[in-house]
């Protein structure tokens, strides 16, 4: 199983590389990602007043003060140093990304994998299953588990793991398709190995380099959309404490034409972890893509 | 006649596919965790309480056998008796129908924005690729789609604020509130019944939301137009026109475009769930009313039976929209491989 | 005797890497008679349809030339510059390798003829256009009801016929057809060959055959040109190459097909062919020949002549028949 990590990481170390020689823009986007992982690590640790980062000190007396500098960012209406709340926020980001990244593409690779490996009653009802969940709204299953389970945030993890996972069983069932018939996942499967054994030893580490690049490329869009749903949970709610890009965006709408920084700081930061994170895939895609590497005008 | 199957199979799937949500919706409204009745009440707390939960006991029939809810519950369902709103105490099917036609309009003209737009543009990019203009073109999209839509809507909002104009978030002008017709959708009804004040009016202050919601199609679609185009360009049998000596424009226009047109079907098909989300987000950046407005008040209030509702429409319409992606794609391509 | 093609010492390469070429084809240098037959053979990948993609002006944009290659009179390439404007698909056109793939799928036979004809006859009425249409598809023996399908609902011999249809729209002075057998079965194969051969008298055409299939080129050409690692290592009239071949490969080629009377044993030719990039010094040969000796290892032979004939080998260097 070491041995099969260790390929994998070479292979996309390898593609990485080799985009990096190549492309501005990769190595731009590659050094916005890593300054915004590591202001994620270190945000909390750094944050100038940590304790309006929290959003525990509050004082309306210097609200929705521009940007100076004493507070770089400015102050929101509760006289909070935004750039201190958008540290704290960004730790939350990153993490939450992750989890839900990570759990939906294990998820994904083995139901994916079993479906195409397993009976073929379990082929169509997983294939039915993913298309049902794929149907199904994040924001509004968010809000249902946010009132079954009565905990905002966590409910809203599960339900985009829930609509996330289905895509990436989906590419993983297309994979392992063409696998199933080669003879090194039909031979153990005749001999009698669980399939299980089989997904993890033969068919995980064939289809898990591609996918790692795919769920690279959707980060910037997990990022996005949790912040887009807790904006949509923020715009009802009174006074928020959590620091979090969506809410702190929702709360600052309203004082969007008296002080804009308060609303243009964090969604800029959003904007700027999305865009990178495209970057990041896109152009490894084309590095590698036998046509788009390549330089095209109208020739004839 | 491939076709013809094809296209039969995939209504059946989506008839089952449709069950299916009827399904979850039975296990949603029947076995939560706690009291179904409490939630279907909203959680109410106060005076009012107990004869609320009371209601909801007896509108969910929880003291029938299951065999009885189950028939109860389906026939409901497609009778369109989707329960009480808790915040509107208005009738769920209602709310969300007409809440997501009103956003539905944004979704279709933000489309009608974009689509031409993103296939000039990654018609551009791809006959010139690795040049200045597709450089130009690849990053305003990337960008355009990357940027979270509050932060375009915003821009937005606060452009026509500075102008002058802030007011144009709402759907009509408060004196033409009343008006109503038979799709919902406002500009198109206002030219049914011939009112073209109403019009002008509506149309005016959709267009911003449908500028600031359409940025995210451009963004994907100009993309996926230029490597699709770029494709199909090294194809043998554009080779084989240009071997003919046709000129450039029956080569893109005719035998390179047409490859592209079911790759944006199954493309809008996708990007329509994605879609619903951010036209709800515009609509409360520019507090225009709509699906957006709808659901986040309910969020705030806890109102179970109308975000099931709302759920389950969406679900049902992304479904039929899927659906119908997939058949247009069937329809327009001729090498019928399914 | 006019020359239709004439080509001066031309390099063809790919660009793949930035400012890294590949170069497929090398020191080509081969003259066409017109109203003859000229056949490409060789193995797959030694660069054939380079040459064929490079006479008809299909060279990608990323695609890098050297020397000269002239048309009628007319330079199309020289060095790194390519001037086929007026001459590709007026006066040379190409049938594909692989009918399947070079059909639009999206429009009917009859529609891409007819978008053709109107292009070469804009002053062609409707109807003209439609009887031009179906007397071409008559032409290559196709029923007039092909007009209205799509590719996808013909045959791959029917679909060949078509492109093959379509390619004589321009009423071209060269054909360059690449490989028009090879997807097709022995019988098709036969019947193609022949309607080509025919079109050819017919029309007046010169015609470049490439094909990996020696008994096809028999059947079809006048000279023959045998391409190893982007090199022509023989060139002669066909019959002769064929009954008498003099470089080491032609021969191995040749004995690698069983001839129905001889039922000579199926000798493969060891190893494989060198790939572009990696071609050895030397005679590009040398890893697979059965002569090698020294000389060949660190010195290219030269294309030497013998009467009507050339060969690239050492062994008949300072011979002279
Ligand atoms: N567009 C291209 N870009 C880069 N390399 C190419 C391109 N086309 C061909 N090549 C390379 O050029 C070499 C010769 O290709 P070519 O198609 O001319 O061979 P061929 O003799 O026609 O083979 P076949 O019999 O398989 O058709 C191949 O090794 C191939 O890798
Ligand atoms: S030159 Fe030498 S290696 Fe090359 S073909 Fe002739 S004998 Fe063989
Ligand atoms: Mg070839």
């Amino acid at each position: 199983m070491n041995s099969h990590i260790y390929a994998v990481l070479h292979d996309v170390e390898s593609m990485i590389v080799k985009t990096w020689r190549k492309r501005l823009s990769f190595r731009i986007a590659c050094v916005l990602i890593a300054v915004v992982i590591v202001l994620a690590i270190l945000g909390p640790h750094i944050a100038p007043y940590p304790r309006q980062g929290m959003g525990i000190d509050i004082d309306r007396s210097r609200a929705l003060k521009p940007p100076s500098l004493e507070h770089i960012l400015g102050t929101d209406s509760l006289g909070r140093d935004v750039l201190s709340r958008i540290l704290f926020a960004l730790n939350r980001a990153i993490i939450s990304c992750i989890v839900v990244i990570a759990v939906s593409l294990i998820l994904g690779i083995f139901i994916g994998s079993y479906a195409a490996i397993g009976s073929k009653i379990f082929e169509i009802l997983i294939s039915y299953f993913t298309e049902l969940l794929l149907a199904l709204p994040s924001v509004l299953l968010a809000s249902l588990l946010s009132i079954l389970m009565g905990g905002g945030y966590w409910s809203i993890l599960i339900a985009l793991i829930m609509t996330w996972f289905p895509w990436y069983s989906r590419i993983a069932y297309l994979q392992a398709r063409s696998l199933r018939d080669l003879d090194f996942v039909k031979l153990p499967i005749y001999y009698g190995l669980s399939r299980w054994y089989v997904i993890q030893k033969h068919i995980a580490p064939n289809i898990v380099a591609p996918m790692l690049i795919e769920a690279l490329s959707d980060t910037g869009s997990v990022v996005l959309e949790i912040s887009t749903i807790t904006f949509l949970f923020g715009i009802g709610v009174k006074s928020i404490e959590e620091p979090d890009l969506g809410m702190m965006i929702a709360y600052s709408l309203r004082d969007i034409t008296v002080a804009p920084w308060t609303f243009l700081a964090p969604s800029a930061t959003l904007a700027l972890i999305a865009i990178s994170f495209t970057l990041f895939s896109e152009m490894i895609y084309e590095e590698y893509h036998p046509v788009l590497k390549k330089r095209w005008w109208l020739w004839f | 006649m491939l076709t013809l199957n094809y296209i039969i199979k995939r209504i059946f799937i989506s008839i089952l596919l449709i069950l299916g949500i009827v399904a979850i919706t039975f296990i949603l409204t029947q076995f939560t965790p706690g009291d179904p009745a409490v939630i279907w009440a909203g959680k109410p707390r106060g005076p009012g309480a107990a004869i609320a939960i009371a209601k909801a006991r007896e509108y969910l029939g929880l003291n029938l056998p299951i065999y009885q809810r189950l028939a109860l519950h389906i026939y409901r369902f497609f009778v369109g008796d989707w329960g009480l709103s808790v915040e509107f105490k208005q009738p769920v099917s209602y709310l969300v129908v007409r809440n997501f036609v009103a956003s539905l309009e944004i979704v279709i003209y933000s489309f009608a924005i974009a689509i031409p737009l993103s296939m000039w543009m990654g018609t551009k990019a791809s006959l010139s690729r690795g040049g200045l203009a597709d450089k130009c073109i690849y990053f305003v999209s990337v960008i355009l789609a990357g940027m979270p839509r509050f932060l375009v809507a915003a821009l937005i909002y606060l452009a026509l604020y500075i102008v002058g104009y802030g007011y144009l978030g709402l759907r009509v002008a408060p004196m033409y509130t009343t008006f109503s017709g038979p799709t919902g959708m406002i500009t198109i009804d206002s030219l049914l019944l011939g009112r073209l004040d109403i019009f002008i009016d509506s149309f005016l202050r959709l267009i911003p939301t449908a500028i600031a919601l359409s940025t995210y199609p451009i963004g994907v679609v100009a993309r996926v137009v230029r490597v699709s185009l770029s494709e199909t360009l090294e194809e043998e049998y554009v080779r084989e026109a240009i071997s003919l000596g046709l000129p450039r424009k029956v080569i893109v226009n005719k035998y390179a475009r047409p490859n592209i047109v079911p790759v944006i079907a199954q493309l809008v098909g996708l990007l329509f769930s994605y879609m619903i989300l951010e036209t709800m987000v515009i609509e409360n950046v520019f507090s225009r009313e709509g699906l957006g407005t709808l659901i986040s008040r309910a969020i705030a209030a806890s109102d179970y039976p109308l975000i099931i509702g709302a759920t389950v429409f969406t679900a049902i319409v992304l479904i039929v929209v899927n659906t119908l992606a997939d058949i247009v794609q069937a329809i327009t391509n001729p090498r019928v491989q399914l | 005797m006019v020359l239709a093609i004439q080509s001066r010492e031309l390099y063809i390469g790919y660009e793949v890497e930035e400012s890294a070429t590949l170069w497929v084809v090398e020191k080509l240098g081969i003259e066409v008679e017109h109203k003859t037959t000229f056949c490409l053979i060789g193995e797959s990948g030694c660069g054939k349809s380079t040459i064929g993609n490079a006479i008809a002006g299909l060279l990608p944009p990323y695609a890098r030339t050297r020397g000269q290659l002239v048309i009628f009179d007319k330079i199309v390439i020289d060095r790194d510059k390519r001037f086929f404007n007026g001459v590709r698909g007026k006066i040379v056109v190409k049938i594909p390798q692989d009918p399947a793939s070079s059909l639009n799928p999206f429009m009917t036979i009859g529609k891409q003829l007819s978008l053709a004809i109107k292009h070469h006859y804009p002053n062609l009425s409707e109807k003209d256009v439609v009887n031009k249409a179906v007397e071409l598809l008559e032409e290559v023996r196709l029923d007039k009801a092909v007009f209205n399908l799509y590719p996808h609902q013909l045959s791959g011999g029917m679909k060949q016929r078509a492109a093959i249809a379509l390619a004589l729209v321009p009423e071209p002075k060269i054909v360059v057809a690449d490989e028009p057998t090879s997807a097709l079965d022995a019988y098709l194969r036969f019947a193609m060959s022949t309607l080509l051969k025919n079109l050819q008298k017919e029309w007046e055409l010169t015609l470049i055959f490439i094909t990996h299939d020696i008994s096809v080129a028999r059947y079809v050409c006048d000279k023959i040109a045998v391409i190893y690692a982007g090199r022509v290592v023989e060139l002669g009239k066909a019959y002769e190459v064929l009954e008498s071949p003099r470089h080491p490969y032609t021969e191995l080629l040749l004995e690698s097909v069983p001839r129905r009377l001889s039922r000579k044993r199926l000798a493969d030719i060891p190893g494989m062919p060198p790939h572009p990039g990696k071609y050895p010094p030397g005679c590009k040969f040398h890893t697979r020949c059965p002569y090698v000796f020294d000389r060949c290892r660190y010195e290219e032979p030269l294309l030497i002549f013998l009467n009507s004939r050339a060969v690239r080998c050492w062994k008949y260097y300072g011979y002279s028949a």
